[in-house]
């Protein structure tokens, strides 16, 4: 048997330290949406961690495949490529009467496609996971009423007014606000999930 | 007013945005957009895409608490990632070989005889102790999964916590080693048949039979449980109906835990059918043995009429049932069955476990006292149902919820309502209730009521 890779040589193999900066930040979230959602399927706490383990590595397990000269794949859309399948497949697979040994199984989880009918679901899920995921990650890097006035006017939908006066601040600092949390909101769901690019 | 004259251009509002202005013209650009709606706009589609306001809306919207990620902290194996291309090398476990030709081959120091079966979980051996000179079984944690370090670990836990397990009703284990890296337990061979096949059979069992079974359960629960043993997968293919004799043994204590590693290892769902699983399980909330009991009043069920009480072609759909549905009675299907063996069964599967038997000893109790008015029914008279105290409180729950939902409708009538007066700059959060909302709703009333039972 091989030796055991470790984290450091994987990702030695991800030449542009971007790269790496890209991967850590990209598993950092990934994990956590893989959890929620397997969780919000119904699974047990402790099997949604075995999932989420699971689809990491054959996450991981796939870099070893990334072409860095490939001009077309930059890592961080390939990367989420590959986690989007991963995931889909690891969500729809259904068990199968042989058992199916762990390189082919991984093989399945990077390059199935997830069939047609549920992927819609799926998909939704899935943008909805990072949707929550990046808004609790950033939630801390803002002054409380900072996020209040975006969480009560963009979230709850309450207007600009009230919720100003409410906050006691001007309405101009409200749209500034939510916009600023917005805006960080966008640039963390797109380490993850950049919509049109894939 | 203001001294500072503001550009209404693309440029301020980025470097806005970014915070990249100087403190008195970010101050008084923020002035400016009281009055100017131009800058709002620009200002918001800059930030991010109309699509994206909305989606912003609607998924957060949809939940009233972000996941907590500080709580919960992955650590990936990484040493793990090994060559994965190896691993199928694995699949079929590489017997040594033995002496005695009549052998298949040997595993540490038993001989091993014949493939007894193949679960999820692994593979059962039969074979033979030359130190002791008995026939024993080998039960193997499948070589694919037990590549996981986790998953071999908590079979080496599990089965360490259930042969501390000692009962006539409990199936021992006499010891827990490995081979080439996959954990085995060893277990005296029984000769038999799964409960499961006996339900199966034409000839249904008769009440004595039942409750006989169901005590000989209980009673092996309540060993385990006192040795802080909870099984999470007591169904009848995990208990064994002796061939001489008319005890029954419970298997595979706590190794559901690893059985579910092994399945999702090889497809990421949970396989089978959960038929047997308790609300709190199928809800992925916490365990404790009354779950156990839940299971068993499924098992009592399913000797009584065949079939589990909640039953569909997707596990999925089956969760659902457990949690939301209540079966159909007992007697309904099978009109032989005493109402008091309805009734206990049905107090098992009361969804909440305060409901249930405060404990399997309880339930043994009253098993007994039942099978004793059954042998001499002039003499014994039948025990009564003991009425947990907090079923009269689940009125007013009932009651409370009650208020409460129709308080959610109108807010969100009300809001609805409301989204459609929104000024021009939030036209675009339009929002209409559909299924997801309702399905929302259902799902908060349902906390609220777990909320107010707690």
């Amino acid at each position: 048997m091989a030796a055991p890779e470790t984290r450091q040589s994987l990702l030695l193999r991800l030449h542009d330290p971007r790269d790496r900066e890209a991967w850590d930040q990209f598993v950092d979230l990934y994990q956590h949406v893989v959890y929620q959602m397997a969780v919000r399927r119904g699974m047990q706490p402790a099997d949604a961690d075995d999932l989420t383990q699971q689809v990491l590595m054959s996450v991981s397990g796939a870099i070893t495949r990334f072409e860095p000269d490939n001009a077309a794949a930059r890592f961080r859309t390939w990367l989420q490529k590959i986690a989007r399948n991963a995931i889909f497949n690891a969500m729809t697979r259904r068990p199968r009467d042989c058992a199916a040994g762990g390189s082919a199984t991984l093989d399945l989880l990077n390059e199935q496609i997830a069939p047609e009918c549920q992927s819609e679901q799926l998909e939704l899920e899935y943008r909805r996971e990072v949707f929550l995921v990046a808004a609790s990650k950033i939630q801390s890097e803002f002054q409380p009423h900072t996020w209040a006035c975006f969480w009560e006017t963009v979230v709850c939908n309450r207007t600009v007014d009230v919720v100003a006066q409410e906050l006691g601040r001007n309405r101009g600092s409200v749209y500034t606000a939510r916009c600023r949390v917005i805006a960080r909101l966008r640039e963390v769901v797109e380490q993850l999930d950049q919509r049109g690019e894939l | 007013m203001n001294a500072t004259r503001v550009t209404c251009s693309e440029s301020t509002i980025q470097r806005f945005l970014e915070g990249r202005l100087p403190d008195a013209e970010q101050l008084s650009f923020e002035q400016h957009l009281e009055q100017c709606s131009v800058c709002d706009r620009r200002l918001a589609s800059i930030s991010a895409s109309q699509d994206f306001w909305i989606e912003t809306h609607r998924f957060l919207g949809d939940t009233r608490e972000l996941p907590d990620l500080q709580s919960k902290t992955f650590s990936l194996d990484w040493s793990s990632t090994e060559d994965w291309s190896n691993r199928n090398a694995f699949c079929e476990i590489k017997l040594d070989p033995s002496d005695d030709p009549r052998m298949l081959g040997r595993i540490g120091e038993y001989e091993i005889n014949s493939v007894i079966g193949r679960g999820g979980m692994g593979v059962v051996l039969r074979a033979w102790d030359p130190t002791l000179g008995r026939t024993i079984a080998l039960k193997i944690l499948n070589p694919t999964y037990a590549y996981q370090p986790a998953a071999r670990q908590r079979f080496a836990r599990e089965a360490k916590a259930a042969a501390a397990v000692v009962h006539d009703n409990v199936m021992p284990i006499y010891g827990v080693d490995s081979f080439n890296g996959a954990p085995y337990l060893v277990m005296p061979f029984v000769e038999g048949k799964s409960l499961q096949q006996r339900i199966d059979r034409d000839d249904p069992l008769q009440i004595d039979e039942l409750l006989n079974i169901s005590l000989q359960l209980a009673r092996g629960l309540q060993a385990a449980h006192a040795q802080g043993v909870i099984h999470r997968d007591i169904k009848p293919l995990n208990i064994l109906l002796p061939q001489n004799g008319s005890r029954v043994l419970i298997t595979d204590f706590g190794l559901a835990r690893v059985a579910a590693d092994a399945t999702l290892t090889r497809s990421g769902v949970i396989a089978g059918t959960p038929a047997y699983m308790s609300p709190e399980q199928a809800r992925g909330a916490g365990l404790d043995p009354r779950s156990d009991l839940f299971s068993l009043g499924c098992v009592m069920f399913a000797m009584a009429t065949g079939r589990p009480p909640f039953c569909d072609e997707s596990a999925y759909v089956v969760l659902r049932r457990i949690v939301d549905e209540q079966p159909r009675p007992l007697r309904e299907i099978n009109s032989l069955i005493p109402k008091w063996f309805e009734a206990i069964v049905n107090k098992l599967l009361a969804k909440n476990r305060e409901d249930r038997f405060e404990s399997a000893e309880q339930l043994g109790g009253h098993l007994e006292a039942c099978i004793a008015h059954l042998r001499e029914p002039n003499k014994v008279s039948l025990p009564q149902l003991k009425r947990n105290n907090r079923s009269m409180s689940r009125l007013w729950i009932g009651i409370i919820s009650f208020c409460l939902l129709v308080v959610a409708v109108s807010t969100f009538i009300y809001r609805t309502q409301n989204l459609e007066r929104q000024d021009s700059n939030q036209s675009h959060l339009l929002w209409q209730p559909d299924h997801t909302d309702l399905g929302r709703l259902e799902q908060l009333l349902n906390e609220l009521n777990e909320d107010l039972e707690k």
